[in-house]
């Protein structure tokens, strides 16, 4: 496998959790708007699935000569959710999501993904530099 | 199965502001004795109209198609009971002519305005939650399209 230069350094990494922040945002929107729909227990996305496959990925692209990231590791993982490890108490009519732990995860979730996108857009403008053949000011 | 997050938040804020507008027509038929007639026939071959009135109605939440979002909420009729007074001289007052037992007893709507007052701080609540997710959805949008930037 050799890769281009977007499968190398941070880029993919960044790349992974600007997805999977994305699609767990949507896990928690989903336990918000149903904060009183009977029955229903919250989502989250694999969160402790995710962490532990992005750590091997890393550590695998660390121990390749080439240094080369492994996407398709990462790839089939925010596709489906789960139940919530950490919920409320379950209430009488059936449902579990606590509107703090929601709101605390969301903005938690929420930085996490700008910063990535963030630190993602200023590797994109170091390449850009590079290209420019300009020094960075 | 594809729903992003702005529609789950949307179909959240839906189903919280359909609450609202329950409860603002439950509040203002607080004391609306009649919203329909029974006519019935009495013994002596005349008609006496019963009045029937408006009864509480409360959304009923779902989770949406493949748990995603809120379903598109029912409203039912609370069937809980209606609140009776003895007052013959009310013109809806069940009629004397109609033979019942309970003639002379003005009946008035199951809507207790402590229980709606709180349903409308909850539902006012939820919807805010729903509105601050669409934020948080918003800002990690832009930030998102920053990276084209």
């Amino acid at each position: 496998m050799t890769g281009t230069i977007f499968d190398r350094d941070s880029l993919p990494v960044l790349e992974a959790l600007v997805r999977f922040t994305a699609a767990r945002h949507k896990a928690i929107a989903n336990n918000i708007a149903n904060v009183e729909t009977p029955g229903y227990r919250a989502i989250d996305a694999p969160v402790a699935d995710f962490k532990r496959a992005l750590a091997r990925a890393i550590q695998a692209q660390r121990d390749s000569r080439i240094g080369v990231f492994d996407r398709k590791a990462l790839d089939a993982l925010p596709a489906r959710y789960e139940a919530a490890r950490e919920t409320g108490i379950l209430k009488a009519n059936g449902n579990d999501v606590d509107l703090e732990i929601e709101m605390g995860r969301m903005v938690q979730n929420g930085m996490l993904h700008n910063l990535s996108a963030a630190l993602l857009a200023h590797q994109f403008g170091l390449l850009r530099e590079a290209i420019g053949e300009r020094v960075l000011s | 199965m594809d729903v992003s997050s702005m529609d789950i938040s949307a179909s959240g804020m839906r189903a919280q502001r359909l609450r609202m507008e329950v409860i603002a027509r439950n509040l203002a038929h607080m004391e609306t004795t009649s919203v329909r007639t029974e006519v019935r026939e009495t013994a002596d071959g005349g008609t006496a109209a019963v009045h029937q009135p408006y009864r509480r109605q409360r959304v009923v939440l779902a989770a949406g198609p493949g748990g995603f979002g809120v379903a598109v909420p029912r409203v039912v009729e609370d069937g809980s009971p209606l609140r009776a007074e003895h007052d013959p001289g009310h013109p809806h007052a069940v009629p004397a002519a109609s033979g019942r037992e309970d003639a002379g007893t003005v009946y008035y709507p199951n809507v207790h305005p402590i229980e709606e007052m709180v349903d409308m701080v909850a539902a006012s609540r939820a919807y805010e939650a729903n509105l601050s997710a669409v934020e948080a959805f918003k800002a990690m949008s832009a930030a998102s399209l920053r990276i084209l930037a």
